[in-house]
């Protein structure tokens, strides 16, 4: 990442926060121009919404130019990855001649091109490999894998791409997947990753992208860790069938020992992952923490029934719902509204987003269905559960 | 807002300076320097599931036990839950105002969606018993978007009116939800009109009470609502239309261009999205409709109107003058 781009990051933070403290009523409005005064936009930074319009704007246009080349050029399977290679280094030069703009470096089209560029390339390097050189297949997928960590990889650090350093860590873990013990080495480079992407999430001196894509990779390698020790995940040697490895383990794999190691971290490791977030007060963590325990509450239901799944859901809401208003009222009631550096209010934080969010899935579950079309004859039988937003059933 | 190095260092700069008083540093400066963390996010999305697990475990259970419990029984059970939510609500909520008024407790918009949807529900599971409205019987979903409307305004709940819009369109037989198909079933002719009737009356709603000042910031639900409908009605017929497709994509491109140009005027971001998008997806329809010629042309021709697109969008976001 070139040093103008991380030193506008940097003003960018601060006119994002200097944004959230004016929302928030924290400083005026004379306070608050006079942030922007000393801190001048570097680049054009447009409102998410027209950045998603770009990216798929850019990928139509991608597509569509990479779909008139093969139907131009209609090249035979052992040179399709010329023209692939061709398009996917066009497609990551147009990408870094857009992020050295400051009008058009943010606006969506970088993500657009690197994305469909590496793709390009994975492709290229993936009929290459099978239809030029006929390296056997499974020895092609795995150079593939790791061509396709390299590149995300790179790609993350040159554009500071969050969602690509962890489609590095993806291809990563897959490959490893592949290979003997590959179970024990998702432990082992989850570990590694989650401890080593930590030492740089709160890192001054890295860009604040670069900060992200830490944190990106450190989620990674917790997921990865715990994807490994899963209770149900070792059940279905899940991570053996991803590396096609499944057949080669015997009926009593993994042993009485490991069952219990692993129920045992089933439990431990999300709630680890939820303590160290909180110790640390980092909420990616606490975030992250309690989805693996809503994981592990999954997997608890599947091998113990001694509940009605009825119950389970509806105890499980109330929990939930109690839990919830126990820890608003707990922290509102501390000094400040705050206890131990947390706090329910919102600090700073535009919740437009948050709402959006939960509108979808209200919409998509509880929007009722349209009325069926009027038939001859037909007398009626009553709305049944579905129009009052409850889908077809109570 | 996360911890962040260059916030923290900005706020002790920006004191230094005199542009921030100490009273103005406190907060930013630690949640800058990661001192001050809020849980606000994690407390609303522990409600939200919550809510729905209750009332998709109760509406399981019911749905089972509806012999053992009895219908007159479960419509009573359902409708008290549904009372006391709303009226939980009602003591919590602000006074009426035909401004936007803040949620008073974390749970306020939860709560009253539970109660709202248990409402609705309660509503059909009586409507499928005692079958009052007969053949009529999609009257009740007039019932049901007006119930939620009034909850709405009274409450002020965009979450509420959406519903609402969703519910009057599908008693008009089309469903804004994407997991109950686009345009419904049936007539697809008849659909077609009745999405644009029902997305410009949606549209003029909203347009003509923000004017009016009631609940003027309800303006981007109908209006959004409103386009979607329309421009998904055009698109319906460009693509679902026959031999009379090309009228369809000029009525797209025209109501599109006019979309594109109030939104633009009154810098209203997503209804602009939405007239682009549906302008280059009725366009693909003409540039690859029919058979024979260079088909390679055509993914050319593509990309060029694609990147016409884009520069539009660009210099609209610029003229927009939009964050």
């Amino acid at each position: 990442m070139k040093g103008e781009w991380v030193a506008a990051e940097r003003v960018e933070e601060v006119r994002a926060a200097a944004r959230g403290w004016k929302r928030a009523g924290a400083i005026g409005e004379g306070t608050f121009e006079e942030i922007l005064r000393r801190t001048p936009e570097p680049r054009t930074l447009p409102a998410l919404l027209w950045r998603v319009l770009a990216f798929f704007f850019g990928t139509f246009i991608l597509l569509a130019f990479a779909a008139f080349f093969v139907v131009a050029a209609r090249p035979n399977p052992s040179s399709a990855w010329v023209l692939c290679a061709i398009l996917g280094t066009a497609f990551l030069v147009l990408a870094d001649l857009q992020a050295r703009s400051p009008s058009l470096a943010l606006r969506g089209g970088v993500a657009a091109a690197s994305f469909w560029g590496i793709l390009a390339l994975v492709g290229g390097l993936f009929l290459l490999l099978e239809e030029t050189l006929r390296v056997r297949e499974a020895s092609g997928l795995d150079l593939v894998l790791a061509g396709a960590a390299l590149l995300f990889g790179l790609a993350a650090w040159r554009w500071g791409n969050a969602a690509f350093a962890c489609f590095s860590a993806g291809a990563l873990f897959v490959l490893l997947a592949r290979v003997p013990h590959g179970r024990l080495l998702w432990v082992v480079a989850g570990v590694a990753l989650s401890a080593a992407a930590g030492r740089f999430t709160d890192r001054a001196s890295w860009a604040p992208s670069h900060r992200a894509c830490a944190w990106g990779l450190g989620v990674c390698g917790i997921s990865a860790v715990y994807a490994a020790v899963n209770t149900w995940s070792v059940d279905r040697r899940w991570i053996e069938a991803l590396g096609g490895r499944a057949r080669e383990l015997s009926e009593a794999w993994p042993g009485v020992g490991a069952w219990a190691v692993t129920i045992v971290a089933t439990a431990l490791v999300p709630l680890a992952v939820f303590a160290r977030g909180v110790v640390r007060r980092r909420p990616i963590l606490v975030d992250t923490g309690l989805l693996l325990v809503a994981l592990s509450l999954v997997t608890l239901r599947a091998y113990v029934h001694a509940l009605d799944l009825r119950v389970v859901l509806a105890g499980a809401g109330a929990l939930l719902l109690a839990a919830a208003l126990a820890v608003n009222r707990w922290l509102r009631g501390g000094p400040g509204g705050e206890r131990s550096g947390f706090t329910a209010d919102a600090v700073f934080t535009d919740e437009a987003g948050f709402r959006a969010v939960e509108l979808l899935p209200v919409l998509v579950a509880h929007s009722p269905a349209a009325r069926p079309p009027d038939e001859p004859g037909f007398s009626g039988g009553g709305g049944g559960f579905g129009g009052g937003g409850a889908g077809s059933s109570y | 807002m996360n911890a962040s190095p260059e916030v923290a260092e900005a706020v002790a700069a920006l004191q230094a300076a005199g542009v921030l008083t100490a009273g103005e540093c406190g907060r930013p400066g630690r949640v800058a320097r990661g001192e001050l963390v809020s849980v606000r996010s994690e407390i609303r999305a522990a409600l939200y599931v919550g809510v729905l697990l209750v009332v998709s475990g109760a509406g399981l259970f019911l749905r089972d036990n509806v012999d053992r419990i009895g219908p007159s029984a479960i419509a009573g059970a359902v409708g008290l839950a549904a009372g006391a939510c709303l009226a939980w609500a009602w003591r919590r909520s602000a006074p009426p105002s035909w401004g936007e008024s803040a949620s008073t407790h974390a749970a306020f918009d939860y709560v009253l969606l539970l109660g709202a949807l248990l409402a609705a529900a309660d509503l059909a599971w009586v409507e499928t018993q005692t079958k009052l409205l007969g053949p009529g019987w999609p009257l009740h979903l007039l019932v049901v978007a007006l119930f939620y409307g009034a909850l709405a305004y009274r409450f002020d709940s965009r979450m509420l009116l959406s519903l609402a819009l969703a519910s009057f369109a599908a008693w008009r037989g089309l469903s804004l939800s994407v997991a109950h198909g686009s345009l419904g079933t049936g007539d697809a002719a008849r659909l077609r009109w009745e999405a644009l009737a029902t997305g410009a009356l949606f549209a003029a709603l909203g347009i003509v009470a923000a004017r009016a000042g009631k609940k003027a910031h309800f303006e981007d639900v109908w209006v959004n609502a409103g386009a979607l409908l329309v421009l998904g009605g055009l698109l319906s017929g460009v693509f679902g239309s026959g031999e009379a497709w090309p009228a369809w994509l000029l009525a797209l491109l025209a109501v599109s261009a006019a979309i594109a140009a109030a939104a633009y005027r009154w810098k209203r971001t997503l209804p602009f999205a939405q007239a682009a998008l549906a302008a280059y997806l009725g366009l693909l329809r003409g540039v690859f409709s029919g058979s024979g010629g260079a088909f390679e042309a055509r993914f050319l021709l593509a990309a060029m109107l694609g990147g016409a697109a884009l520069a539009t969008i660009f210099f609209a976001q610029r003229r927009m003058r939009l964050p």
